[in-house]
């Protein structure tokens, strides 16, 4: 019976105050439904399955981390500003002769019921969004519709599991600062006035520190592989900044311009500079949460919308700008026991043998080679020394380039022509070169003008037409394409690199890097759009592997028996490896899709959730403020300010305290972008104009959503003032 | 020469749905001169705050007018009406009405700024009005640092700063204990010295007993009046004593 009261209580303590609660409530149900789903799209196996979807369940799990860091957040934000609101009612029920335990009785009702509505919401929305959002990502990723609804109890469990625990923490958070407040207190806590706000300077100055120091490496990142380290030491240093100077630089901002008296002294300026002064204080956190939960959504959006939009072009690109349909890699490797040992040695098989087992494989799936021409080359990151070049070795790959490392692609004239269809001519010892992205200075900037690869000394004699490669590994520094005289002088610029690293490592096999220049062909094929319907499987690829393997073993057997040792067991004294690589335009495509589709979804999907955290956190302020503002508002009428001019004032801090973090977060990506146009670089997203594009969309069209919330939560807040 | 009118006055307030009518005032006439010190006396429910609201121009009156200086308070319009309460009213308040993000400096000067006066001219305006108050040493502190007395000269000295014709107190010393009370009254005592004419609403008759003349409202009327005369303050405190006891006792209208 007792319990009964006490339910009654807190369902009815709820109800009148849906005005905190209802906004709470929506934000467990958004948390716990976008958690559940990312958990099970991370988990369901009919994603994992879907063409190139291997990679969804393991972005998923990213998306799922950074969901929970911000559930967290919020619903301590939520909780902690919620029990601000009613400390006053905890107050007057302890003074009305409820005891503190009694109070936490209600306190621990009300929780439960707002948990358990939002958690039973939020896992029925989970469900419900879970088939959509599988629409949405078999549409994004140009894959048949998976159907059927699926529901995935140990995600439901865990979901319900990680919020309850989170919820059940921030009760005890309230309980435990209801048990240290003594009634008077309880009474008086919206009451007291507010202490002027003092000049942190030492935040101040980590404030200045920080984010200058995020601004300047964000700015100064001048190689593209330092990009993603650097970009997250900028992002760490830019959100400690934005942190303290929205707590201590707007106050001391603020108070100097309150200092100065022909400033502050004038009927526009007195009451904003002051009032904001208070707002500033109260509001610091939340205001620098918005910038950085803004910028985050502006950044997600932009680069996965241009990853997305640009798949098709980066595809082009790759494939030399449209002209080729497949790439193709071949090498041999015949390992033999001679008495120093095992010893390996490389070769290729010649180009008409190639040419021919990929027409015979083309042609079993439909179709004719059209053209089929090679781009022999040796392609790696190399280091100039007093004019001596040597391969720079890459121990990780996040590892940073020091300064003239650069990457060369390099490739024989005669191949260099027979694909851009020029006549450029080099004399022995000459080299051609271009850029490879648009922004990289002259090749003379890190390459000597003499220098030397592999033993083959040469001189930078011409800038050619560029050829659109790209290079195998995307290692993103400085890129150029060098055009040598002819096969001979790679093969020996590659036999001297060879020796060069034997020697260095002792014939340490581990290290044995070429033996090889890359054997490349680039075929175009009469109809790719057929091949791109009919080989969905790749099974064009094995089945030129078959021929390949095949081609090989039989040139190796020579019809010559294996040897047999005297158990008759076969002696082998040596093998063949036969490798290739077939890259073609539409088994690319599938993989992009899955990939960037995946990234867009997760990037729509995080930023509705920081959008959602954007408006709570708008909307409580709003709150807050209006509650505060009501007596302010009321004093300067009767003090003989009309109606008209009071509302103004207010509006005008309203606007200004409502534009600082969408200003602040456009800053931040203004600064952001060279690092994250260089990232992109990094995942062959090559067009700037696009990227640019995408960017100042995002930016408006988030700029747009943020006045409607804007808007929205405005009227609850006219609605407390008048 | 008269500085305010009050002819008539009427007020019904009706209710949101029209249905009842609550008649708040209902033949209110007196006047008063420049340099005059007035004290309007009545028990809750009188009619007091109606009256000083209308005579504030933040409320209209049913019927009846109200002159300033010859000048007709409901012939202002909307738009003017808060630049001359500025300029010509000045408010004390029985809860201060002090903005707590303002110091006690800028507490005063709102007005003054408020009117678009110059930086140069506050310092100048202030400090005489401060001293007088004796707030002078609480000018950089913030209302919540000091006493509630204080924060009732903070208020005066807010009323004062514009050179008002006409202070208008609602309750003044309603918040405030007897020293403080004391302190303010004397204040008023002073500024009204030196020529400030002041309307004072209250039920303290106490602080009724210090002013030139006592209005007393009854039943939305002016049921009595008593003038100081050559009366101290203890005399006119007993006459009003006795007057505000008849009025409960329920005399008839003399």
């Amino acid at each position: 019976m007792k319990l009964g009261l006490f339910l009654r209580l807190a369902w009815s303590n709820i109800k009148k105050n849906h005005q905190l609660y209802v906004p709470h409530i929506f934000a467990g149900t958004g948390l716990t439904g976008v958690f559940y789903v990312m958990l099970t799209l991370a988990n369901d196996e009919r994603i994992e399955k879907i063409k190139g979807g291997y990679a969804i369940p393991s972005i998923m799990a990213i998306g799922c981390t950074v969901v929970a860091i911000l559930s967290v957040i919020l619903v301590f934000f939520t909780n902690s500003f919620l029990m601000k609101q009613r400390t006053r009612e905890y107050g007057m029920y302890n003074v009305l002769g409820m005891e503190k335990r009694h109070v936490g009785r209600i306190m621990f009702l009300e929780n439960l019921i707002s948990t358990v509505i939002s958690l039973v919401s939020g896992v029925l929305f989970g469900i419900l969004i879970y088939k959509l959002c599988c629409l949405f990502i078999c549409k994004m990723l140009h894959v048949d519709t998976i159907l059927g609804f699926y529901v995935d109890p140990e995600c439901i469990v865990k979901t319900v599991g990680a919020f309850a625990v989170m919820y059940f923490a921030a009760f005890l958070w309230n309980r435990f600062r209801l048990a240290r407040l003594r009634p008077v207190e309880l009474l008086a806590s919206a009451g007291t006035g507010e202490k002027e706000p003092k000049i942190k300077w030492i935040l101040l100055l980590i404030g200045l520190l920080t984010l200058g120091a995020g601004y300047y490496i964000a700015l100064t990142t001048k190689s593209p592989l330092k990009a993603i380290p650097d970009f997250f030491k900028a992002v760490i240093l830019v959100v400690i900044g934005t942190y303290a100077l929205f707590l201590a630089g707007s106050i001391a901002l603020l108070k100097l311009l309150r200092k100065n008296k022909g400033f502050y002294y004038r009927r526009k300026n007195m009451i904003a500079v002051s009032d904001l002064l208070y707002r500033m204080k109260q509001n610091a956190i939340g205001l620098a949460s918005i910038a950085i939960l803004a910028t985050g959504v502006i950044v997600m959006m932009s680069t996965t919308v241009c990853l997305y939009t640009g798949t098709e072009e980066t595809i082009k690109k790759y494939f030399l700008d449209g002209d080729t349909d497949i790439f193709l890699r071949t090498f041999c490797r015949h390992s033999e026991e001679t008495e120093d040992g095992w010893v390996t040695n490389s070769f290729q098989l010649p180009e008409e043998t190639i040419r021919e087992l990929t027409e015979k494989t083309v042609k079993e799936f439909g179709s004719e080679v059209v053209s089929f021409k090679p781009m022999r080359n040796l392609s790696d990151v190399f280091h100039f020394e007093n004019g001596k070049g040597s391969i720079y070795e890459i121990r990780s790959s996040f590892a940073t380039l020091p300064e003239g490392t650069v990457q060369l692609i390099i490739i024989p004239l005669e191949d260099y022509n027979g694909l851009t269809g020029q006549s450029v001519t080099l004399a022995d010892g000459e080299a051609g070169w271009f850029a490879l992205s648009a922004d990289s200075p002259a090749i003379t900037k890190t390459v000597p003008e003499n220098f030397s690869i592999g033993g083959q000394s040469m001189r930078i004699a011409k800038e050619v037409k560029a050829l659109s490669i790209t290079p195998g590994e995307a290692y993103t520094t400085d890129t150029y394409g060098l055009i040598v005289p002819s096969l001979e002088t790679l093969e020996a610029m590659v036999d001297g690199l060879d020796r060069e690293l034997d020697e260095k490592y002792q014939g340490d096999s581990r290290y044995y890097l070429y033996g090889s220049v890359y054997y490349t062909y680039c075929v175009r094929v009469a109809d790719a759009a057929k091949l791109a319907e009919v080989d969905t499987e790749q099974e064009m690829a094995s089945t030129f592997g078959m021929y390949f393997r095949d081609r090989v073993d039989e040139l190796m057997d020579n019809g010559d028996e294996p040897e047999t040792d005297e158990n008759g067991d076969e002696n082998v004294r040596s093998y063949t490896d036969a490798h290739y690589f077939w890259e073609s335009t539409w088994g690319m495509r599938y993989e992009l899709f899955a990939m960037y589709g995946s990234l867009f979804f997760l990037g729509i999907l995080l930023s509705m959730v920081f959008l959602f955290a954007t408006a709570l956190i708008i909307y409580y302020k709003q709150i807050s403020e209006g509650y505060d503002d009501r007596g302010r508002f009321q004093i300067l009428q009767k003090v003989g300010m009309t109606q008209k001019e009071t509302k103004g004032t207010i509006r005008r801090q309203i606007v200004i305290v409502f534009f600082l973090p969408l200003v602040t977060a456009v800053i931040h990506m203004v600064v952001a972008y060279p690092v994250i146009r260089k990232l992109l670089m990094l995942l062959m997203m090559p067009n700037d104009k696009l990227f640019l594009l995408c960017t100042a969309l995002t930016v408006v069209a988030f700029a747009f959503i943020y006045m409607v919330i804007y808007r929205l939560t405005a009227r609850t807040y006219y609605r407390i003032v008048r | 020469m008269a500085i305010l009118e009050v002819s008539n006055l009427k007020k019904i307030y009706t209710t949101r749905f029209g249905g009842n009518k609550v008649q708040a005032l209902s033949n209110v006439t007196f006047s008063v001169e420049k340099g005059e010190y007035v004290a309007i006396m009545g028990e809750s429910g009188s009619g007091k705050t109606t009256l000083l609201n209308i005579l504030a121009a933040l409320d209209r009156p049913t019927a009846g007018k109200v002159m300033l200086e010859g000048k007709e308070l409901s012939g202002i319009k909307e738009a003017e009406m808060a630049t001359f309460r500025r300029e010509n009213l000045g408010f004390v308040f029985q809860e201060f009405n002090l903005l707590d993000t303002f110091s006690i400096r800028d507490n005063i000067l709102l007005p003054l700024v408020l009117n678009g006066a110059k930086p140069a001219e506050l310092e100048s305006k202030l400090l005489p009005i401060a001293e007088e108050l004796g707030i002078k040493d609480l000018l950089a502190k913030y209302p919540y640092e000091v006493s509630g007395g204080q924060k009732q000269r903070t208020a005066v000295a807010r009323a004062l700063i514009t050179d008002p014709k006409l202070i208008l107190a609602d309750e003044p010393t309603g918040a405030l204990d007897s020293k403080s009370t004391d302190d303010l009254l004397r204040v008023f005592r002073e500024i009204n010295a030196k020529g400030q004419t002041i309307l004072m609403v209250t039920h303290s008759t106490k602080a009724a007993s210090h002013a030139s003349r006592v209005l007393f409202i009854r039943d939305g009327e002016v049921f009595h009046q008593i003038y100081r005369g050559d009366c101290t303050n203890e005399q006119l405190y007993q006459k009003i004593s006795d007057t505000l006891t008849l009025l409960t006792t329920g005399g008839e209208q003399r």
